[in-house]
């Protein structure tokens, strides 16, 4: 069966390089936030996608993060905001709002917002949230994925629905709703939803949206979204790959070695600066009912704790990483995309510390000597 | 109110009386200034805990022996008595004001006594020119600690109060800023909740950041519309926020739908 | 010297009657409000241009009357439009909203406009209530614990919890901080002697937005700074806004037709939309804590819904007239309520777009120059 087009989707987690040792633990504190340096980094980030934008990649997206150096994007409708401007063709991906830990109207009323500000280019993300944001929010972890079905079920009536209407949820209460304004897009925009865990993914299928898996191998990558296939192939539809995205950090330079050097530094601070310290808040919530399924648990405290020991040479093995000359990048990407088969690369170029000039020539030596080599596959 | 004993140990040269109710996991408790009040919080918690408050030496029914001559001493002599009432397990310790300063050193200098810490508008850093204690006229006071009044225990005999007051120089030498003790609180390994009040008129509530710092298992939460008094104007709230902390520990930053077991 | 704000409703006028709120949404046009919003957003980056001092927008939910459910997403597009002005968000509906998403993102619009926000922070109308479930009798005092929570997270160093009435948090530690220290200045909203009162004991500036007479504003205006007198400091005139509907327009006549017609659609058509909700609320609730200011809002507020365009001028409410007449109209307002800034609208109601521009560019040339140093 001929697939969809590969979507090339440029993702940003707009991190915060600039702390001289790893936190001790999570939250971070806001002292170590110098607010004079934020202004050029933020200007630095959204120059960053409005230039993808302008190469040529189909969406440019971000995230939602609370309380930490590893994303600046408390509100990543905010952020929406500003590419509403920076932007003209590329989708802007919101992957996305935290559901089950916002008020799901405003989710809703947002993301409307957002989709007739730019014309219909809105990619909605429903997000369940890394297993801390429960903590930065106070909702109880166990309900997530409840929630977050509920809110769903709330936030497409709260879209769709062309008269005032009242929610008496379990969740979520509301006497009257009617949002204005309401999206562009017929009959909605579309999707997507984190899809990391065996609950996630029925959810998935049941309600035919995509999945995206984050900070994942390829072999993760993988089974999830073949649970995903034969759950769908069981209920007798065939899904397009464009339902699948994967992230993943990419780096280009002119050689192999050029690349590895470029890229140990950052990698090296993504991991030990800015995500380690997210370990214990992460235990915690994990075992406190993030996840139901006692395997997914498991699974996740396991990835967790091996982000003590990642090399670079780890993670282009195990495919959470592009990293090297334009040719060894195509390389990659064309042996990813049929053993993974995911539709949408969410591919990161600014890792950890890498500085804005650096960042850019590899994004514009990826435009120019990788995609044209891989839109077809 | 829940069936209260009553006992003394000796430690060192000194008696140290104590005052229990409840049944369950141990938490020690060390009184403010004013002495032991025993109020709707203390009754709250002894439906979860087995509360043990000590008279701090020179207070209530515990002497005040000649070793004694600062708050490290009197939390060293405080230690002794938990051990015995404990019989040599640790307990979860919680001090209020001059007791949150005296329940800080003595987890700093016997760690092996305490399990959880709570400290309530603890009294060990007073900005250098804030107004002494003892220069405030009574109303003042009360207002300074009290952010709900009407909520509040009756104020104190004037002679007992000065009794209190030469107790306290006695013990903190006047001292406003425990400097000793601020080197000394990143050795403090039990995990640690500090508590102030938003309204308190004592100490500011920003002295909580210095404990955050430095304590290296530490947690700093604002009670709102709770002056230096906090388990008497909120005290339901105090209760069980600080239940959950000494439930869950670090894990109670986890939120939970359910209410905490009663 | 008084400055001037560029201020933005982003209504949807294209209702022939009057609805009932909340109304439903099958009535909005989505391609007319993008391109509503693209004009909208380039009015206010011209508002830089033609030197205006502030742009500000505010929030509103279920209705034609503004369509900003949430204001920083226009902040955000701001920082993007903008270099020099003040983005100033009037505001955030405090009580309805999660506190501490409110300073986180009021945080990253200080950061991403390079310290350029006026952290507006507004109890919110009532209908605001029904729209969120929220009680309307608790937006005090939801309001006043949110606003210490606000200011705490933008300025403890350390990640700290809060145990609010209210309003719970294990933990707090917001990435952004803002900018401006120790965080951008505050604005509330002063319609009420009370809330005059309370703009003045935090310390924040004032807005009287809704300009129901010079009396009523100055009354409040005058609440406000004998109560920080009291309380030991004098407020500087610019911390004084008000709000006034703006038409510039080549001679008298011309600017009485056209916004004479905007106001029209505005007081007919867009906001009495929730008037009927408004007084649910009002009636239903403790929104308002006494009795007298319940009837204070409702006797001005039924009585200024029907002047006519005249009486608006006479009673230096609204700036209407050529540049001549508008200049006058400011010196008046100044010279009677000693305010610092002058927050004007100019897309009143159904005024097309185009001569929305057309006032803004002739107030920039021929009025501004001559009221800047009053």
């Amino acid at each position: 069966m001929s697939q969809p087009p590969l979507v090339f989707s440029f993702f940003h987690l707009m991190a915060w390089p600039y702390l001289e040792q790893p936190p001790a633990a999570w939250p971070v504190a806001h002292r170590l936030f110098d607010p004079r340096r934020g202004p050029r980094l933020y200007g630095e980030y959204l120059d960053q996608m409005a230039l993808a934008d302008e190469l040529g990649f189909d969406w440019v997206g971000c995230n939602e993060h609370h309380y930490t150096s590893y994303g600046l994007m408390a509100s990543p409708t905010v952020i929406g905001g500003a590419l509403t401007q920076r932007t003209r063709r590329a989708k802007i991906a919101m992957l996305g709002s935290l559901v089950p830990l916002n008020n799901p109207v405003r989710v809703a009323e947002e993301y409307a917002m957002l989709d007739v500000m730019s014309g219909g280019r809105l990619v909605a993300g429903f997000i369940r949230g890394l297993p801390q944001e429960y903590i930065a929010y106070g909702v109880d972890p166990d309900e997530s994925y409840e929630r977050l079905a509920e809110a769903w079920d709330l936030i497409l009536r709260a879209w769709t629905e062309p008269e005032p209407f009242g929610w008496e949820g379990k969740h979520y209460r509301f006497r009257t709703v009617s949002i204005w304004p309401r999206p562009l897009q017929e009959p909605h925009p579309p999707i997507f939803i984190s899809g990391g865990s065996s609950d996630s993914v029925r959810l998935a299928v049941e309600r035919r949206v995509g999945i995206g898996v984050a900070l994942a191998s390829a072999e993760i990558a993988r089974a999830q979204f073949d649970s995903y296939r034969a759950l769908a192939r069981a209920a007798g539809w065939e899904p397009t790959r464009d339902l699948f995205f994967w992230d993943q950090a990419v780096h280009v330079a002119k050689t192999d070695v050029a690349a590895r050097e470029a890229f140990r530094g950052p990698t090296d601070y993504f991991y030990r600066y800015l995500l380690v310290p997210t370990r214990r808040a992460n235990e915690l919530v994990i075992q406190g009912g993030y996840y139901h399924d006692p395997a997914d648990r498991e699974r996740r405290l396991q990835r967790v704790r091996q982000r003590e020991t990642v090399t670079l040479e780890s993670e282009i093995e195990q495919g959470r990483a592009l990293c090297g000359s334009p040719d060894t990048v195509v390389e990659q990407i064309r042996r990813w995309v049929p053993y993974v088969g995911h539709g949408v690369l969410n591919v990161r170029f600014q890792v950890g510390t890498m500085p804005h000039d650096e960042v850019v020539a590899s994004m514009r030596l990826f435009a120019t000597e990788v995609l044209p080599h891989v839109r077809d596959l | 109110m829940p069936q209260q004993e009553e006992g003394r140990v000796t430690a060192g040269d000194c008696a140290i009386a104590w005052h229990a109710a409840g049944d369950g996991p141990l938490l020690a408790y060390l009184h403010g200034a004013g002495g032991l009040r025993w109020g709707r919080a203390l009754d709250g918690f002894a439906e979860r805990f087995r509360v043990v408050a000590f008279d701090i030496p020179g207070f209530g029914g515990s002497t005040l022996g000649d070793s004694v001559q600062s708050i490290p001493d009197a939390a060293d002599a405080l230690a002794a008595a938990m051990e015995q009432v404990a019989h040599g397990e640790r307990m979860h310790l919680m001090g209020t004001s001059l007791g949150g300063r005296t329940a800080a050193w003595l987890a700093v200098r016997h760690p092996q006594r305490v399990d959880r810490l709570v400290l309530e508008s603890p009294a060990a850093f007073r900005p250098p020119d804030a107004p002494p204690l003892s220069s405030f006229p009574p109303d003042e006071l009360r207002r300074r600690l009290y952010g709900n009044p009407e909520q509040a225990p009756p104020t104190d005999d004037p002679a007992v109060r000065q009794q209190q007051f030469q107790v306290m120089a006695r013990l903190t030498k006047g001292v406003g800023w425990d400097s000793e003790l601020e080197a000394r609180l990143g050795e403090i390994e039990a995990p640690t909740l500090v508590l102030f009040g938003t309204q308190d008129g004592l100490i500011p509530p920003e002295m909580g950041r210095i404990y955050k710092e430095r304590i290296p298992q530490a947690f700093l939460t604002y009670v709102y519309q709770a002056a230096h008094a906090i388990q008497w104007d909120r005290p339901d709230a105090f209760v069980d926020l600080v239940s959950d902390f000494l439930e869950r520990g670090e894990a109670f930053v986890v939120p939970r739908a359910k209410a905490t077991a009663g | 010297m008084v400055q001037f704000s560029y201020f933005h409703l982003m209504p949807h006028p294209y209702l022939e009657q009057a609805p009932d709120w909340p109304v439903p949404h099958k009535l909005f046009d989505p391609e007319r409000a993008h391109a509503d919003y693209e004009q909208y957003v380039d009015q206010m980056a011209l508002a830089e241009e033609l030197g205006f001092d502030w742009v500000g927008c505010n929030e509103h939910h279920y209705t034609p009357y503004g369509l900003m459910s949430n204001p920083a997403l226009i902040g955000a597009a701001l920082t993007q439009r903008t270099r020099r002005i003040r983005i100033a968000m009037l505001g955030a509906l405090l009580p309805l909203n999660n506190p501490v998403r409110v300073a986180e993102e009021y945080a990253m619009l200080d950061v991403m406009s390079g310290g350029r926000l006026i952290a507006g922070l507004i109890r919110g109308i009532p209908n605001e209530y029904i729209a969120y479930g929220v009680d309307p009798s608790e937006s005090w005092e939801r309001f006043e614990e949110a606003i210490d929570l606000v200011i705490r997270a933008w300025t403890e160093p350390e990640p700290f919890g809060w145990e609010g009435k209210h309003y719970q948090f294990r933990t707090v530690s917001i990435w952004p901080r803002p900018l401006q220290q120790p965080h951008p200045p505050l604005l509330f909203s002063g319609g009420s002697v009370e809330s005059a009162a309370f703009a003045a004991r935090k310390r924040a500036k004032i807005g009287v937005v809704q300009l129901i007479s010079l009396e009523h504003a100055k009354e409040n205006l005058d609440v406000y700074r004998q109560t920080a007198r009291e309380l030991g400091w004098e407020p500087p005139a610019s911390n004084l806004l008000i709000g006034m509907h703006t038409h510039v327009a080549r001679t008298d006549a011309e600017a009485r037709e056209t916004l004479g017609r905007g106001e029209d659609y505005f007081y007919r058509v867009l906001s009495s939309a929730t008037q009927h909700a408004n007084e649910l609320v009002v009636h239903g609730s403790n929104y308002y804590r006494t009795a007298e200011a319940r009837e204070r809002r409702i006797t001005r507020r039924a009585a200024h819904k029907h002047l006519s365009i005249d009486d608006r001028i006479e009673q230096g409410t609204i700036l209407c007239g050529s540049p001549d007449t508008v200049v006058r109209q400011i010196e008046r307002v100044v010279k009677e309520l000693g305010i610092g800034v002058i927050q004007t609208g100019f897309k009143i109601g159904s005024i097309p777009n185009e001569k929305v521009v057309e006032s803004m560019r002739l107030f920039s040339r021929e009025v501004l120059p001559h009221v800047r140093d009053l």
